[in-house]
């Protein structure tokens, strides 16, 4: 089959004045058709960079990223309006209210606007928050906000979707309810790339694990697959062990009273 | 210098107030550390220049040159110096209503500081102070040329005495635009809170505007005549003269001046005293009322999403093209309810109304024969030139990405489509005001010169876009850094304006034909600009540089 997603050799530095940081080093990956991608790694490994990049969002990068066959660098508006993106911060303009922000968007997308909001107003009753559909964004808090969001990246019905820490300031119930969504979706054949580091939330919703660490992707296959060799209990431990934090040091809060 | 040395002058006053002398310098330290490290407008660089406020105060000795060389002639000491402090006050209340208020009760650092062991007058002495060092740079660079022409004219001891003079006059205009918040904070609270403190804002900017009109003029000899100004007992209620009887009190020793010199020294320390004893206690919660925490869930309550029959006739009237359509809607109503912006754009936008008003009105001018009315109608390019820059204010600095997420959004069409907003939902109406008491007065006539001098700020607001590093709308926020900005471009673009109008009212006088000529090079223009001029300016590349969203 062929993939939705190609990278080859990719590679993001990032400059602060005279400072060059090499965020990307090399990455290669081809992701098929329906596949939950959970993509982990530990803070400043490099997952947001990447995730940005597939979605067009940022341009000054080295090496091919292919997306459903188009070259990022040639037609990202092409590749927008194929894929959602759900980014990590819950950040939409305070003043504007859901159901304006949805109208804006399938306005941009050049969707059938009350189509689209029929559909968005589903997904405001899914995640029962529909009696918020004409209250600012400001008076929501962040869960709210971060439902918002996914709901705003699923309207134009995308086969790829790009998750980027989607549960970020989510309760309980509703984790369940995005889990239970992205298994639906993978169902119907859509592909998720879902960037995270909650390990428990990848290990039961992806059925590819991919581990990057400073930059380089470290591990790759299913959770049986990587846990062959280490019989780690939980992706969890085995992304300590890979990552090289195996032993949780203890530390002391209140070192000079002792 | 660091501020534990800079406000040694009021090192008493804060321990008196109950404020931590130590505190409030390290607070003023890491406010002047963070506003260098904060983007400026229309620098596109990622921190702003370390001199950054000497650059403004160096702007504002241009307006001090321009006085100066208008004062040229006049001998008396009393007019020239009442001048000058008038327009200290003018410029200050101006600064401080437009750029520094926002400051005052900036919510940025509340999560850091209020947890920390620092009482209410620790952080308003603080916040004050760091107002105070901007305002009194600029105030120094507006009053230099003023005080190097007084050392010629009038003698050192009266250029000394001036020089002293401008930091009580300074104290004045912040402390009492302080107490007028504090006073707000102590009486109201949520977002009732917010939009009182605007409009009190925009009412207050309409007076200094008014005032600044009126009160020069008063004063201001007739033709021929020497100006003089002789103090009367009334000039107690003109703070102005308070300093200006301070400053000349060597070169004019009496009764008179001496007493309005004691309530220019009274006066601001009084208020000091009062502010810091009795309004900076609660600070810390007023910090959080403006912020909105106080009250929880905020802005709660459906919001109307409809879009009136303005909407609709601005939209043809601006001619929106279907790709600018969804932008333009969404600015529409965003700018209706981006507080930060409204409150930046209101004070502004008074302008439009209250100088051509006051000068077409209550000076007469409306009866002239000529077409002097036109010059007036030009000073609204003192509005319509800031549009584009108060467009970028706001606190949405992290909803950039929505644009770059998006398919088929064009950066030329995001910033017309705002462009258009502004123009329609803000500035049109306001310029509807003044020229249509003018049909009324003119007649038919003077419509078409209406018509062309608004087409003629659509070309100004639309070059300055042009111009101007291309900010998304509502999303650069304040900084104290930036002070004074706002006062000294709508002070620049007032005299551009001055001889377009003559130039105007100069080629339609005897011609028939002008006004249809005038027009059609506007549009010209105009059309050159925002669909040329815009298209091969605005790229992805340049602007995702620029707003540096990642």
């Amino acid at each position: 089959m062929k993939p939705v997603i190609q990278i080859t050799n990719l590679k993001k530095t990032y400059q602060n004045g005279k400072e060059k940081k090499e965020v990307l080093k090399g990455i290669d990956l081809n992701v098929s058709p329906g596949q939950i991608i959970g993509y982990i790694g530990p803070n400043g490994a490099g997952k947001s960079t990447t995730v940005k990049i597939m979605c067009g969002l940022l341009d000054s990068f080295s090496g091919e990223v292919l997306v459903n066959g188009t070259d990022i660098k040639k037609d990202p508006v092409e590749i927008k309006s194929q894929i959602g993106y759900i980014p990590e911060s819950a950040d939409i303009y305070e003043s504007i209210t859901p159901i304006e922000y949805f109208t804006f968007i399938a306005e941009m997308r050049r969707l059938n606007v009350p189509q689209t909001l029929d559909k968005a107003k589903q997904l405001l009753k899914y995640f029962e928050i529909e009696d918020t559909a004409h209250q600012r964004v400001g008076s929501f808090s962040k869960g709210m906000k971060q439902k918002v969001l996914i709901i705003s990246a699923l309207l134009h019905n995308p086969q790829i979707i790009f998750m980027d820490e989607p549960l970020s300031g989510l309760d309980a119930n509703s984790v369940i309810k995005v889990k239970e969504m992205i298994t639906q979706m993978a169902r119907e054949g859509k592909t998720i790339f879902y960037s995270s580091h909650l390990m428990d939330i990848v290990e039961k919703v992806s059925n590819r694990i991919i581990l990057l660490h400073d930059g380089k992707i470290i591990a790759d296959g299913t959770f049986d697959e990587l846990n062959t060799e280490n019989h780690d209990e939980s992706l969890e431990k085995m992304f300590a062990r890979l990552t090289g934090h195996h032993e949780l040091n203890t530390f002391e809060l209140n070192p000079s009273e002792n | 210098m660091s501020a534990k040395h800079l406000l040694l002058p009021f090192k008493l006053f804060i321990k008196k107030s109950g404020a931590n002398y130590n505190q409030v310098a390290q607070l003023v330290d890491l406010k002047l550390m963070l506003d260098n490290r904060r983007k400026l407008p229309n620098s596109g660089k990622k921190t702003a220049p370390k001199n950054s406020i000497l650059k403004q105060a160096l702007s504002f000795v241009v307006v001090g040159v321009f006085l100066s060389l208008m004062l040229l002639n006049t001998n008396d000491p009393y007019f020239a110096i009442f001048m000058f402090q008038t327009m200290l006050i003018i410029m200050n209340s101006i600064t401080m209503l437009a750029e520094y208020s926002v400051s005052l009760f900036d919510p940025r650092e509340n999560n850091t500081l209020l947890p920390l062991p620092v009482n209410g007058q620790t952080m308003g002495w603080s916040r004050v102070m760091h107002i105070l060092i901007y305002l009194s740079v600029l105030s120094i660079g507006m009053m230099l040329p003023g005080i190097v022409f007084s050392y010629f004219k009038f003698g050192g001891i009266t250029a000394l005495l001036f020089f002293i003079s401008v930091f009580f006059n300074t104290l004045f205009t912040l402390f009492i635009t302080v107490y007028i918040y504090l006073t707000l904070i102590k009486l109201m609270d949520g977002e009732k809170l917010k939009d009182t403190m605007m409009y009190v804002q925009v009412a207050l900017t309409i007076i200094v505007i008014a005032a600044y009109q009126v009160i020069p003029r008063h004063f201001m000899p007739e033709n021929g005549q020497e100006s003089i100004l002789q103090p009367d007992w009334y000039f107690a209620f003109f703070p102005p003269a308070w300093f200006t009887s301070f400053a000349v009190i060597a070169k004019q020793p009496n009764i008179l001046n001496g007493i309005l010199a004691a309530v220019g020294i009274i006066v601001p320390i009084t208020s000091i005293l009062f502010i810091s004893k009795k309004l900076f206690y609660g600070f810390n919660d007023g910090l959080i009322k403006m912020s909105g925490q106080a009250s929880g869930k905020k802005q709660a309550g459906n919001v109307k999403d409809k879009t009136g029959l303005w909407f609709n006739i601005s939209k043809t009237i601006m001619g929106v093209t279907k790709h600018e359509y969804p932008v333009f809607k969404l600015i529409w109503k965003l700018s209706g309810r981006e507080r930060l912006f409204k409150q930046s754009l209101l004070p502004v936008l008074s302008y439009v109304v209250v100088i051509p008003a006051i000068s077409i009105f209550v000076t007469g001018d409306m009866q002239d024969t000529e077409h002097k009315y036109i010059t007036f109608l030009y000073f609204t390019i003192m509005s319509s030139s800031m549009l584009p820059t108060l467009l970028t204010i706001g606190n949405s600095k992290h909803a950039k990405w929505i644009f770059y997420s998006l398919p088929n959004v064009k950066p030329d069409k995001l910033f017309k489509a705002a462009i258009k907003v502004s123009l329609t939902k803000f500035f049109l109406p306001a310029y509807l005001i003044i020229s249509l008491p003018l049909i009324y007065f003119k007649g038919g006539s003077a419509v078409l010169d209406i018509v062309t001098i608004f087409l003629f700020n659509c070309l100004i607001t639309f070059f300055i876009q042009y111009m101007q590093t291309p900010y998304f709308m509502f999303t650069r926020e304040k900084s104290a850094a930036q002070g004074g900005g706002t006062a000294l471009k709508m002070f620049l673009a007032m005299f551009a304006g001055i001889p377009l109008g003559f130039l105007h009212a100069y080629l339609v006088k005897d011609n028939a034909l002008m006004p249809i000529i005038l027009l059609v090079i506007y549009t010209a223009m105009l059309m050159l600009i925002s669909k040329l001029g815009f298209a091969k300016r605005y790229n992805w590349d340049y602007v995702k540089n620029v707003n540096n969203a990642f």
